[in-house]
């Protein structure tokens, strides 16, 4: 079962004056810099939206009255469905869930090596995820590079729905391929009709930092929001090189960005379910690598669930990947960081939370047991505490008084098994017990687990029939 | 330089409400549970500041009123001070600051790696590492030296500290004697008594026993340093489930009640007198009965515990970071950043066990000590939150660099770059190939590198010659180590 449900907003690093400055000052750059927007029919859009288009600038400039429209029309709650009602996510307000993210182009696999990743490793990780409880949704995590392009966007949808019945989001590479894994969605769902009335999928078509639309990802954009499935359009800009120095220029340059892509969705297809989406982070100055680690990446993600609340826009945010290349010391505190700022914030679809070790380029499996565990404590810390007369407990207190012990009493049995998290990586055996059953460390103890779960988990199949017809429907689907 | 003293407060996990509610049980218990204190003198204290107090049974209680009149009289800013200012403290509001925990018995060897027992030459080694590691911001002495005769241990332990830090530092003391020992050495230091209480150098922990329950030593202790005006707190370590309640709320209560009697104790002896909430609130595992001071409720429970000490306007003595990994893995990783960072962005202000355990709190390791020290910095980063006015929102420049520009060589840029990001010292942040090339060390590695280079290059920072003759002359029993 998905641990879910669980309601964030303790931790706030914004304060509301700090949400409208955020606010006034992305008007301005939406209306007066504008936006570049490399894709003619989505301009066409934007000017019979409203907003002022130069055509030969490619340029965009969205007034503030227009901002406004389409953040009223897009829903403030999006329920992400899985093939199980179970793993349903209700996405709204400071409702906490976190997951995977890709995409990564190499795993680190069982062996504890590293190499390209392939069609296996998706069905595979599909398959860990399924597993592990405290991970509430698949998104697509590596990218099947023994694959041609063009058939990569149905098999990696398929393979990974194949493998879990908790809903399943991807990025997408083709629009032929966007049309493709509709309709096997639509098959497995038992109709078109059935399909839209739970989307077990969604997908993620980006924006480019700072301030653009490309014609590539502009055009999937547009062909997801036209069907209406539930979308993001994330931009990731760091700052020092594609956003300002300042967190704070960072977040309102990515305001900006996510605002135009709730506009353009909303001009295409009103109400439609699109996410607030941020992928906010920072740069190494020294060397201008990318950093994901970051604690102000942690921060930024934070601030961004704050502002997507001031819109009523559920959030697409991120957080939960290292920098480091192996799940060492670094990859927990990293990882914790951010997953918990994050969490603590009530951002609503973390994603980018399970697997993802080397600033994203890889996906470890035992990684992916680990973060279940770091994800789990966070949602746990997400929760808070209990206040009531019965947690408060002070008969038992009194019963117990100055001395005594708590272990036998009535209220501890009670609660033991509620109140505190049950770790499963985590090693908490004294030195003794711990080197005499082999003096493992974390990784070494996730490794086994994973292994455990490849060799014994089944998730919930897709019918034979459907899966046959499928195969026939989409020749280019590989076998795995 | 010492990075700390950032204002939290961010994070708050309970309401108003529900912070009341605590209040009014830890009042309810105080005032019909009460607590059993087996010390004459801290009960004839106790009964003429107006508590209840039944000598056969050695138990105090104490009525609402009276709580609330006295806890009053503690002091809402607490300076904490360094034989360097610059490495001062001060603990007010929602100021947050960091260091490291004690006192445990077994250390990591550094060259070996292998855990043994914890000597004299650790703790001067290991005040040292801390010397040159600006996130951590003070010295509570973190190993027994088991080298020495017991009755030599506190002068000893205290004055290899002042030798090779000019941090703040922290411990606590086996005996009233000891206590006076430790202090003579103190007033050498700061130049006499005044001096010392005017920047007090050191400062004691005493610890309450759990549940609602004080021991003869440090009710001594706690008793002597109110006497002297000394910084003081009186920490009670409640393990939820095993000596308090099974749920966090109750855990709290039964803390709250504790941490609240000893403040009482020494504003009773000396109103005004500096004393921190003391709070050491931890789950337990219920197979091994030992503390799980690596699980996340521990982290929730000091950020409560922080939010409740702030409803007092009293300086918190607060708890993270030790974690129950035996080496420093993943986990020791993930459960340390958790636990560390809901403290401090709860604002806590004396945030200690956070740099250097592992083991539950049993154990400590040199590399770890570096690697918190990253792990702190990324906190008070996190602590100091975003910064937004019009400079930082940076509308003009992303007007000029306009959609697919970049920002590298703007003047904004270059004007933020060094103040705005964290840079730590010891995590890998190079790409997958120049992380090959050097060696694909894991940060355990590196950060062992890094605690041999601080040793082997840094001399400490010694006290003036002429002192030294003094401290040497007055105090004989300081032991000659080689380390």
């Amino acid at each position: 079962m998905v641990v879910s449900g669980i309601v964030g907003g303790s931790y706030l690093p914004l304060s509301e004056s700090d949400l409208n400055e955020i606010h006034a000052a992305t008007m301005k750059v939406m209306e007066n810099t504008g936006i570049a927007v490399h894709c003619k029919k989505a301009l066409e859009i934007f000017e019979s939206g409203g907003a002022k288009v130069d055509y030969e600038k490619m340029r965009v400039y969205i007034p503030e009255k227009l901002v406004e429209k389409c953040v009223e029309a897009a829903p403030s709650k999006i329920t992400l469905y899985g093939r199980e009602e179970k793993h349903d996510l209700v996405l709204t307000d400071k409702n906490v869930y976190l997951g995977t993210g890709g995409t990564a182009l190499n795993v680190i696999d069982l062996d504890k090596k590293r190499r390209p990743s392939t069609m296996k490793d998706v069905t595979n990780i599909a398959r860990l995820v399924d597993a592990l409880d405290n991970i509430s949704f698949l998104v697509c995590p590596v990218y099947p590079t023994e694959l041609d392009k063009n058939v990569v966007d149905v098999n990696r949808f398929y393979g990974s729905i194949f493998n879990t019945s908790k809903h399943v989001m991807g990025g997408v590479y083709t629009v032929e391929g966007v049309r493709q894994v509709i309709k096997i969605a639509e098959e497995i769902a038992g109709g078109p009709d059935k399909f839209k009335e739970r989307p077990f999928i969604s997908m993620i078509t980006c924006i480019m930092s700072p301030l653009k639309f490309d014609k590539d990802y502009t055009e999937l954009m547009l062909e997801v929001a036209n069907y209406g499935l539930p979308l993001a359009t994330p931009a990731a800009p760091l700052a020092g090189a594609t956003g300002p120095m300042t967190l704070a220029g960072t977040l309102v340059q990515l305001n900006a960005e996510a605002l135009a892509g709730i506009v353009l969705t909303q001009l295409v297809n009103k109400g439609m379910p699109v996410l607030y989406s941020a992928v906010p982070t920072t740069v190494d100055i020294r060397t201008m690598a990318f950093l994901f680690g970051s604690v102000e990446m942690g921060m930024m993600n934070a601030a961004a669930a704050q502002m997507a609340r001031y819109y009523k826009v559920p959030i697409y945010a991120t957080a939960g990947v290292s920098d480091s290349k192996l799940p060492d010391v670094q990859a927990g505190y990293e990882k914790a960081t951010t997953a918990v700022l994050a969490s603590l914030a009530g951002a609503n679809y973390i994603h980018d939370a399970a697997g993802l070790l080397e600033g994203a380029m890889t996906a470890g499996y035992a990684q992916y047991v680990i973060d279940n565990e770091i994800i789990g404590m966070a949602l746990r810390a997400t929760k808070g505490i209990e206040v009531t007369p019965d947690t408060l407990a002070v008969e038992t207190i009194d019963k117990v008084g100055p001395g005594g012990d708590y272990l036998a009493q009535e209220h501890t049995m009670k609660h033991m098994r509620t109140e505190t998290f049950f770790a499963k990586v985590a090693d908490r055996q004294n030195y003794t017990n711990w080197q005499n059953s082999g003096a493992k460390d974390g990784w070494e103890n996730a490794n086994e687990i994973a292994k455990d779960i490849l060799n014994t988990h089944r998730p919930l199949p897709v019918p034979m029939e459907v899966h046959e017809k499928i195969k026939q429907m989409v020749p280019d689907l590989v076998d795995f | 330089m010492n990075i700390g003293g950032f204002v939290g407060g961010a994070y708050k996990p309970l309401n108003e409400k529900q912070l009341q509610e605590i209040h009014n049980t830890s009042l309810s218990v105080l005032e019909n549970v009460g607590l059993h204190v087996p010390h004459k003198e801290a009960l004839e204290i106790f009964v003429s500041g107006g508590a209840h107090v039944d000598y056969d049974n050695c138990r105090v209680k104490f009525s609402p009123e009276l709580v609330e009149e006295v806890i009053a009289k503690a002091p809402a800013k607490i300076s904490l001070c360094g034989r360097d200012p610059k490495n001062d403290l001060i603990l007010e509001d929602s100021k947050v600051y960091a260091g490291t925990g004690g006192c445990v018995v077994s250390v990591y060897d550094l060259r070996s790696g292998v855990k043994r027992s914890s000597t004299l030459s650790d703790v001067a080694a290991i005040a040292r590492v801390i010397e040159s590691l600006e996130c951590i911001n003070f010295f509570v002495i973190p190993v027994h030296p088991n080298d020495i005769p017991e009755n030599l241990v506190d002068i000893n332990k205290f004055y290899y500290s002042f030798a090779n830090t000019t941090k703040h530092v922290m411990s606590g003391v086996a005996s009233k004697e000891n206590f006076y020992e430790v202090i003579g050495l103190a007033e050498k230091i700061a130049g006499g008594k005044e001096k010392l209480l005017e920047r007090p150098l050191l400062s004691m922990i005493t610890n309450a026993i759990s549940p609602l329950k004080f021991d003869n030593v440090a009710t001594e202790i706690l008793i002597e340093a109110a006497k002297y005006g000394l910084p003081v707190t009186c920490a009670p370590a409640p393990m939820t489930g095993a000596t308090a309640p099974m749920t966090l709320a109750g855990t709290l209560a039964q803390q709250n009640a504790e941490s609240l009697a000893g403040i009482i104790l020494t504003q009773m002896i000396n109103p005004g007198t500096p004393v921190l909430y003391g709070a050491v609130p931890a789950p337990v595992d219920p197979r091994s009965m030992n503390f799980l001071f690596g699980a996340v409720e521990m982290g929730l429970l000091n950020a409560c515990a922080v939010q409740m000490a702030h409803f007092y306007n009293i300086p918190i003595y607060a708890s993270a970071g030790p974690s129950d990994a035996k080496l420093s893995d993943c986990q020791a990783g993930w459960e340390k950043a958790l636990n560390i960072l809901m403290v401090a962005l709860a604002g806590g202000n004396y945030i200690h066990l956070a740099a250097g355990m592992l083991e539950g709190g049993l154990a400590v390791s040199y590399e770890q000590y570096i690697l918190d020290n990253d792990i702190l910095g990324s906190v008070m980063r996190a602590v100091r939150g975003v910064e937004v006015n019009q400079e930082t929102l940076a509308a003009p420049v992303i007007s000029s660099v306009g959609p697919e520009g970049d920002y590298l060589l703007q003047e904004h840029t270059v004007k933020h770059m060094r103040s705005e990001m964290f840079f730590p010292k010891g995590a890998d942040r190079n790409n997958y190939i120049l992380w090959q090339q050097e060696g694909a060390k894991d940060v355990r590695q590196r950060a062992k590198e890094m605690a041999w280079e601080i040793l082997e290059n840094n001399n400490g920072p010694s006290f003036n010659a002429d002192l030294e003759k003094d401290i040497r002359k007055s105090f004989p029993q300081i032991i000659e180590i080689d380390f």
